[in-house]
């Protein structure tokens, strides 16, 4: 009697534990104005599933977490690693093919992959204040020898400030050790990550200049309905972030998470997007607020092949830590 | 005289085993990392310039607190004012605070968005944040040593001084400089060593890859790269510096670090030459030593208060930084009472040697054997315990040996008579003799591991949150209101522990 009731009690405990969709993220993905919660309640609800949710510091957290958990890893997807990444990803040898259909969807520069699904994107510029700065620069080159201080973010720790890497490579080429020893003249600072240096260094007043993406004017006008704050256009074009997902090989439902990558890429989702994560969507039928409207249009759009990337990276670690300090 | 020797595990040799273990089991792996790491081009310019900085502003860090510890310890030491105990008290209080909480004061101050630094136009991140921080709590240090000294001064010499017409130059000369020469140096290397390895400061003020130490590069090479064999590189370089200095200075060091209180009741009769000279560095002392802190708890709201205390994650970092403390504090104040178990002169050798390591290697060293062998919490807890407790053996012996040699001045000659083994004469002598010295002890040694950003930085992982490490989230966030309330939680708690040991310590002896 009492074994049978034990045995019903693990029968009820095991369906109602059975394992939950579970999502490797960065945290800013999650939190309560990221895009996470409504997408989980939305995916949930469709699915009759349960998604949960891991939020670690940042893409690069991501893969070494990955790497070190292999196949014993919880994870059915990797969310939030972007196009500089990739082939680090494949590295772990977690990443296994899609069932995506992604063939509506349209990003800058085109997309040729069946491993990894983007779901947005944006390009790096810097945001200053128009109250505060009148002339701002109007190349990269012209903002390295103004006299405009400016905050940027270490490329070892912050995709964003990857992204300034990328993008001071692909416009100077052999000259990025010398342009980077010009910036450092005019830099107040370097931080870890992008809110130490957008909120708390930028927004207080302690400098002219941000790194960030053309997006982030938007947030002031929808939410501070402020538009003083503004990207600045540069003629050398604009390097472009594209924010990818995954499927792992190590997880036991395969499916689902393909059913949840499929929902993440659909015009609900991708509506989603714009307003939390502050990126472009990349399905063309998701709704674009209005303020997206009054954003620059980069002249060019700027990106590496990613084994050029995965290549030089270090090497181009190396030449900002050079020439920097 | 003939000592019996025993076959028994001695406490001296546990202790001498443990630390000898603890010191080469990290250093091997970071040497093992070393020959198997592939040999990717190393950036030697950066290298060189981080040498460079690491030294620079380790030199001007000491200088500057050497010359203002000087001239603010010979008005203290000269100057009877109202609240100049209390500013005494408050100097002292700067030496131990917890860095970070100084980073934090110094920002709030000095930084663009800062008090003061919002009407300075100027290059605050990097060097000059560096100084400003290192000055704020090294020169206290510089200055209690300088009225140490002072005190000393036999006071007919000043009465014969004063009669006979001298000028404050000569005094300084003829009576103050001589006193304080002898001390002065060696200290001024502890304060050099202690700049040259300092991790809160210049990892929170540094600022981009020009201003960085050694300490902060490895801790950038592993956390930022996962590059052991850059890292392992710097270890190496750090520790043939901190070789080739200890050779330099380490024999006077432990001695020279003065605790206990002093008697600073007394000041000299006054001269009035000097008077305005006098107000002017109070009125310094004032603005840069009391003025942050005054400055804070304006600022400080009681929401950003209920937003500290109100977070989960806070108490679960009251919780791991209770663990964390309380296990390296009762582990190195045992090492360090074990390695004095014996003659004594090997103790010394073996506390010579722990501060001789850079801590950032043996954390190297932690980082590769969990990466290898597992990295579940309660190990990095433990790791981070175990590197703790070893960073406290220096202080915790150096706390504990006027105790002890008092002891056995006392008592020496019976327990060797009655041929007491290491053990009875800890538990019979020792132990009752020295348990007010152990519970102060135990307290420094609670705050020191309590305070630790290093190690828990070095090997955090997302579910391992201590309380340095809160605040140092919070400070890079710059949420620098809550970063306050959870730096004065902080230091209450540490307190709140001191006042309970020396609590218990009284009832021992009661």
């Amino acid at each position: 009697m009492q074994k049978q009731l034990l045995a019903s009690i693990a029968l009820v405990a095991g369906t109602a534990v059975a394992n939950p969709l579970t999502i490797y993220t960065y945290d800013s993905f999650v939190a309560e104005w990221g895009p996470g919660p409504q997408i989980e309640a939305n995916f949930e609800q469709k699915c009759g599933c349960d998604v949960e949710f891991v939020a670690l510091a940042d893409g690069v957290s991501l893969l070494n977490r990955l790497r070190i958990e292999g196949d014993d890893t919880k994870a059915d997807i990797v969310l939030g690693i972007d196009n500089a990444l990739l082939a680090d990803a494949r590295k772990t040898g977690q990443v296994a093919e899609h069932t995506v259909d992604t063939s509506e969807l349209v990003v800058p520069g085109g997309w040729a992959h069946n491993d990894f699904v983007p779901f947005d994107y944006g390009q790096f510029a810097f945001v200053y204040d128009s109250e505060r700065v009148s002339n701002p620069p109007t190349s990269l080159a012209e903002l390295i020898d103004s006299d405009l201080s400016v905050v940027y973010m270490d490329p070892r720790t912050s995709t964003v400030g990857a992204g300034l890497l990328y993008w001071m490579k692909s416009v100077f080429g052999e000259q990025a050790g010398d342009k980077w020893a010009a910036l450092a003249d005019n830099t107040t600072t370097v931080t870890q990550g992008w809110s130490d240096a957008y909120y708390g260094i930028f927004m207080e007043g302690g400098a002219d200049a941000v790194l960030s993406y053309v997006t982030s004017p938007a947030y002031h006008i929808e939410y501070e309905d402020e538009t003083r704050f503004k990207a600045m256009p540069f003629s050398e074009g604009h390097y472009q972030q594209i924010e990818v997902a995954f499927v792992t090989h190590a997880s036991q439902q395969a499916e689902l998470a393909n059913d949840f990558l499929q929902y993440l890429v659909s015009p609900e989702a991708q509506s989603i997007i714009p307003t939390t994560n502050w990126m472009f969507p990349v399905h063309p039928e998701a709704e674009l607020p209005a303020s997206f409207e009054q954003l620059i249009t980069p002249a060019d759009i700027l990106m590496f092949d990613e084994d050029d990337v995965a290549n030089e990276r270090s090497n181009w670690v190396r030449e900002w830590l050079n020439a920097a300090s | 005289m003939a000592q019996r020797r025993q076959l028994t595990l001695q406490p001296s040799w546990l202790a001498t085993a443990w630390v000898v273990a603890a010191l080469v089991l990290p250093i091997s792996a970071v040497l093992s990392m070393f020959w198997q790491a592939s040999a990717e081009p190393m950036p030697w310019r950066w290298i060189g310039n981080i040498i460079q900085f690491t030294l620079l502003q380790a030199s001007l860090s000491t200088l500057g607190s050497v010359l203002l510890g000087i001239v603010i310890g010979r008005t203290l030491a000269r100057r009877s004012f109202i609240g100049r105990n209390w500013l005494i008290a408050w100097l002292d209080a700067c030496f131990v605070m917890p860095g970070l909480l100084i980073v934090l004061a110094i920002l709030l101050t000095w930084s663009p968005t800062g008090a003061v630094g919002q009407f300075l136009d100027w290059k605050f991140y990097g060097l000059p944040a560096i100084l400003l921080a290192h000055w704020f709590f090294e020169t206290p240090l510089i200055a209690r040593v300088v009225m140490q000294q002072m005190q000393r001064i036999p006071e007919a010499h000043i009465k014969q001084a004063q009669q006979l017409g001298l000028t404050d130059w000569q005094m300084w000369r003829l009576l103050d400089w001589p006193a304080i020469r002898a001390a002065i140096f060696p200290v001024a290397g502890l304060v050099f060593l202690i700049c040259m390895t300092s991790f809160p400061v210049v990892v929170s003020l540094g600022g981009g890859p020009g201003s960085t130490t050694l300490e902060i590069a490895i801790y950038q090479a592993l956390h930022y790269e996962f590059d052991f064999y850059l890292a392992t590189w710097l270890a190496v370089i750090q520790l043939a510096i901190g070789v080739l200095l200890a050779l330099l200075i380490l024999r006077h060091l432990l001695d020279s670090w003065g605790a206990g209180p002093i008697n600073v009741q007394r000041s000299r009769p006054e001269l009035t030459s000097t008077r305005y000279f006098d107000g002017l560095v109070i009125l310094v002392c004032l603005a840069y030593w009391l003025a942050p802190i005054l400055g804070l708890l304006v600022k400080a709201g009681w929401q950003p208060l209920l937003d500290a205390m109100s977070s989960a994650k806070l108490w679960q970092a009251t919780g791991q930084t209770l663990m964390i403390a309380t296990a390296s504090a009762m582990l190195g104040v045992m090492l360090a009472i074990g390695l004095q178990a014996g003659r004594g002169r090997f103790a010394m050798f073996v506390g010579y040697t722990v501060m001789l390591v850079p801590s950032m290697m043996l954390a190297t060293g932690a980082f590769i054997i969990l990466w290898r062998y597992g990295d579940a919490l309660w190990q990095r807890l433990a790791a981070i315990a175990l590197l703790n407790a070893l960073m406290i053996v220096p202080f915790a012996i150096k706390l504990l040996r006027p105790a002890k040699n008092a002891a056995q001045a006392r008592y020496g000659r019976q327990m060797t008579m009655l041929g007491l083994s290491q053990w009875q004469r800890w538990r019979w002598i020792y132990w009752p003799k020295m348990a007010t010295a152990i519970a102060g002890a135990l307290g420094l040694a609670f705050m020191l591991a309590a305070g630790d950003l290093g190690a828990a930085l070095m090997l955090s992982s997302h579910d391992l949150n201590t309380l340095p490490l809160r605040l140092y989230r919070l400070i890079g966030a710059r949420q620098l209101e809550q970063a306050l309330w959870v730096g004065a939680w902080l230091v209450f708690i540490g307190v709140m522990i001191q006042r309970l040991l020396a609590w218990l310590a009284r009832r021992y002896h009661a």
